[in-house]
């Protein structure tokens, strides 16, 4: 574990003293919020690789995103998969995200925000990982906290989440933990463009993001590191490619490594 | 003859000066990116009586050309990038002006608008003239405080005119302090 952290702090300090970064992560949301009245379509795709055999299992995760006021914006989310046999319609979710706190400077801000996310899963329960974003009905709670200094962009996530009996007939099975504390170490890198001319330029960035989940009920973690590059086209559109790869973990999860592709879209002063 | 041109020599001494805000800049705090920016930039674009906008994106710096004619409302502008998820860290406002008097802690209405001079000499505007938002929101809170001690008027604070009540803080009470 204390090679992890080691390599962690490491890598954050090594990204933080070059860098030119954003905070549109990839595997975690920044403390900031759409603008008001904008809507998002998001296209999110997971491959990941079954660790018990070698098939490779497909998710599709289509979320539209709402920009309700400067300070609150909502998500609804629908989770498909073939993880259990022909790719299927699993479940749906809801989360909001409202800012509270914002201290803005030029070409700076720190942010915070508290967060909520509920969600329905017909999907058979096999691993011991909660997952309320893909696989669990439940929900999760939090706050994050985003520094952007500069073009650096540094956000830490924390939540509570607990899991409750898929739909059917899927109950949670009365072995495992329902509960976890998860958080998210997140930091990002602008590579390009160096310089600004105009909205047209194809942004890229470099970001990594380190996940972990502590079930206190039984003591268990893992812990996973996931970079990703960032693609953002027109100012407008942004296709994140990302692999998550677990470093760490005592706990039974079913498929912890694989690909993400997502493109999002955006769509200014609509609603 | 004699009596029509009096008259029209009357009526001309008794017009208000003509004044009109050309123009503003502004920049934006709280980004980076150009993804944000562009945000800020839909923002502004929808507010009616912006006509033209060029953007430095390095910068985070908005030149707004306004609509001739348009009745302008300053604060459609800050609310544009706040909407967007930004900040104001300063705004200068442009106005076409035809022999004003200004003086120091006073009001004057320019295009339409109510402006209160703080920190100024007595003078005579006449031109372009830049005048640099005071107000909350419109500024970092050191510099707002930093002008706070050239007035001891409310309306500093409130933005309004006669602010007792909620009710009073209507568009046509709405006061922008500014300094030259």
């Amino acid at each position: 574990m204390l090679r992890y952290k080691l390599f962690f702090v490491l890598l954050v300090c090594c990204i933080a003293q070059h860098s030119l970064a954003q905070e549109l992560f990839v595997y975690s949301e920044p403390a900031s919020n759409m603008p008001k009245k904008s809507v998002g379509v998001r296209m999110t795709n997971w491959l990941m690789e079954e660790s018990a055999s070698n098939r490779q299992d497909y998710h599709l995760i289509p979320e539209l995103m709402w920009g309700a006021n400067k300070h609150l914006m909502l998500h609804t989310e629908a989770f498909l998969s073939n993880k259990d046999g022909a790719f299927s319609f699993e479940g749906a979710g809801v989360y909001l995200k409202y800012r509270f706190f914002s201290t803005d400077k030029v070409h700076r801000h720190f942010r915070m925000a508290a967060f909520a996310r509920a969600t329905t899963n017909n999907a058979p329960i096999h691993q011991e990982e909660i997952a309320t974003y893909g696989h669990n009905t439940g929900y999760q709670f939090g706050i994050v906290a985003t520094q952007l200094l500069h073009k650096t962009a540094l956000s830490l996530t924390t939540y509570y989440e607990q899991a409750s009996d898929n739909g059917k007939g899927n109950d949670y099975p009365a072995t495992l933990n329902k509960n976890d504390i998860s958080y998210i170490a997140s930091v990002g890198h602008l590579i390009l463009p160096k310089q600004y001319n105009n909205y047209k330029q194809t942004n890229v960035n470099l970001m990594v993001e380190l996940l972990g989940q502590l079930q206190p009920g039984n003591g268990k973690q893992f812990m996973d590191v996931a970079p990703s590059l960032q693609f953002i086209f027109n100012s407008q559109t942004r296709i994140d490619i990302g692999y998550r790869h677990e470093l760490y973990s005592n706990m039974l999860r079913n498929a912890p490594n694989g690909f993400l592709l997502r493109v999002e879209h955006l769509l200014y002063n609509l609603i | 003859m004699k009596k029509i041109i009096i008259a029209i020599a009357l009526l001309v001494l008794t017009m208000p000066a003509m004044a009109q805000i050309k123009s503003a800049t502004l920049t934006a705090s709280g980004l980076t990116c150009s993804m944000c920016s562009k945000a800020i930039y839909k923002a502004l674009s929808a507010v009616k009586s912006v006509k033209e906008i060029t953007v430095d994106i390095d910068k985070s710096s908005y030149t707004i050309l306004f609509k001739e004619g348009e009745n302008i409302v300053l604060d459609d502008i800050k609310n544009a990038v706040t909407g967007a998820g930004f900040s104001v860290a300063s705004m200068q406002v442009v106005a076409a002006i035809d022999k004003q008097e200004i003086a120091d802690d006073s009001h004057v209405n320019i295009g339409g608008s109510t402006f209160h001079f703080v920190h100024v000499n007595k003078q005579l505007l006449q031109g372009d003239a830049t005048l640099t938002i005071l107000d909350k929101n419109y500024l970092p809170k050191a510099e707002y405080n930093k002008y706070h001690k050239y007035t001891k008027m409310k309306c500093y604070e409130t933005g309004y005119m006669n602010s007792c009540c909620p009710k009073d803080k209507k568009l046509e009470n709405r006061i922008y302090h500014v300094t030259l």
